[in-house]
C-alpha cells in the first residue's frame, strides 16, 4: 500500500481521532502529538490494516491504548488543563452569548467525568457511534457502555442545572 | 418537535435507550431556533456536542518519507562485474595467441637468426677481452 492510498484510508477518521485525544488529554498539543503518533503507528502496521473489519475502529483502539498510556505516564504533569477557547463567534445576540458560556461549562464538565465517561460521552455524542462499536474499541461489553453513558449524561446534567441555579441565585 | 415527544426523548436519552437517529433529532431541536422555555437547560449541553464535533486537526500529519530503494544498485554492479567477467573470459579462451610459429622449418630458421645475432653479439664482446690479456701479460712479465 503506498502512501496515498493510506491516507485516503485515514482521511475520513483522522479529525476523529484528534477529538477522541483531545477529548482525553485535553491539551491541543498533546492531541496533535497523540494523532500523529497514532497514524504513524497505523501507517507501520498497514499490511495489517485489511486483516481489520474497520480501519477507523482499530484506530480508535489505538488512539484510547496510547491516550490512556500518556495519562498514566509520570509524565502527565504537563497536560494540566489548557484554557480552552470555546468561544462561540457565530452569533453575537446575547441570547447567544448566554448558550457559549453554558457550552464552556459543558466542555468543563466533560473534562471532570472519569476517563471512560469522557471517552463514551465523546464516542457516542459526538462522533455519533455506535454502542456496539463503542463497546468494540473499548473492548468492553454493550451493557457497560450504556451504563457508563447513562451515568455520564446524568452527571453532566446535575452539574449544568446546579450551576444554572447557582446563577439565578 | 412538540414539547411533550422532546421531554419523553430526554428521558431515555438520560437512561442510555434512545437511538442514534433520536438522539440526531434532539441535537438538531436544541440547536435550532424554536426550543421550548420548558426545556431550555439542555441546549448548552447538546450545543457543546455539536460543537465538539467540528473541532477538526490543525496540523497536517507528517508521514516519514518514502525511503529510496538502492537494491537497483546493487543488481546494476552484479550485472557489471558478470559482463565484464565474461568479456574477459572469452577473449582469453578464443586467443590461444603465445607469439610462436607455426611451421617448423620458419621457426628453425628464426631460432637459427636470433642464436646467430647472439653469437656474434658474444663474440663481438669477447673480442673487446684481448685488452684485458694484454694486460695479463704485462703484468705476468713484472711478477713472476
Amino acid at each position: 500500500m503506498d502512501q496515498r492510498a493510506f491516507i485516503a484510508i485515514v482521511q475520513p477518521f483522522q479529525d476523529k481521532v484528534y477529538r477522541v485525544a483531545r477529548r482525553l488529554l485535553i491539551s491541543d498539543d498533546a492531541a496533535q502529538d497523540a494523532t500523529q503518533e497514532v497514524l504513524l503507528k497505523l501507517w507501520k502496521k498497514r499490511d495489517q490494516i485489511k486483516k481489520y473489519r474497520s480501519p477507523e475502529a482499530f484506530a480508535m483502539t489505538m488512539t484510547k491504548n496510547y491516550c490512556y498510556d500518556r495519562l498514566k505516564a509520570k509524565g502527565n504533569n504537563n497536560l494540566k488543563i489548557v484554557h480552552s477557547n470555546y468561544e462561540d463567534h457565530s452569533s453575537n445576540t446575547s441570547k447567544q452569548v448566554e448558550v457559549s458560556d453554558e457550552v464552556a461549562w459543558v466542555f468543563k464538565f466533560i473534562e471532570q467525568l472519569p476517563e471512560q465517561q469522557r471517552l463514551i460521552i465523546q464516542m457516542r455524542d459526538v462522533e455519533q457511534y455506535t454502542n456496539t462499536e463503542i463497546a468494540e474499541i473499548l473492548e468492553i461489553n454493550e451493557g457497560a457502555v450504556r451504563v457508563a453513558l447513562s451515568r455520564a449524561r446524568k452527571t453532566l446534567r446535575t452539574q449544568l442545572l446546579e450551576t444554572k441555579s447557582y446563577g439565578i441565585k | 418537535m412538540e414539547l411533550n415527544k422532546v421531554q419523553q426523548l430526554l428521558d431515555r436519552y438520560f437512561e442510555g435507550e434512545t437511538s442514534l437517529q433520536e438522539e440526531q433529532d434532539l441535537r438538531t431541536y436544541f440547536t435550532g431556533t424554536h426550543v421550548a422555555p420548558e426545556v431550555h437547560e439542555y441546549v448548552g449541553m447538546f450545543s457543546a456536542f455539536a460543537k465538539a464535533s467540528e473541532e477538526t486537526l490543525k496540523v497536517p500529519v507528517q508521514y516519514p518519507k518514502p525511503k529510496r530503494s538502492y537494491a537497483w544498485l546493487s543488481v546494476a554492479a552484479s550485472v557489471v562485474i558478470v559482463v565484464g567477467m565474461s568479456i574477459f573470459i572469452s577473449q582469453q579462451a578464443s586467443g590461444h595467441d603465445y607469439g610462436t610459429y607455426k611451421d617448423p622449418e620458419v621457426a628453425a630458421l628464426k631460432a637459427k637468426q636470433a642464436l646467430g645475432l647472439m653469437s656474434q653479439m658474444l663474440a663481438q664482446s669477447t673480442d673487446q677481452l684481448n685488452y684485458v690479456n694484454e694486460f695479463d701479460k704485462v703484468t705476468t712479465k713484472y711478477l713472476k
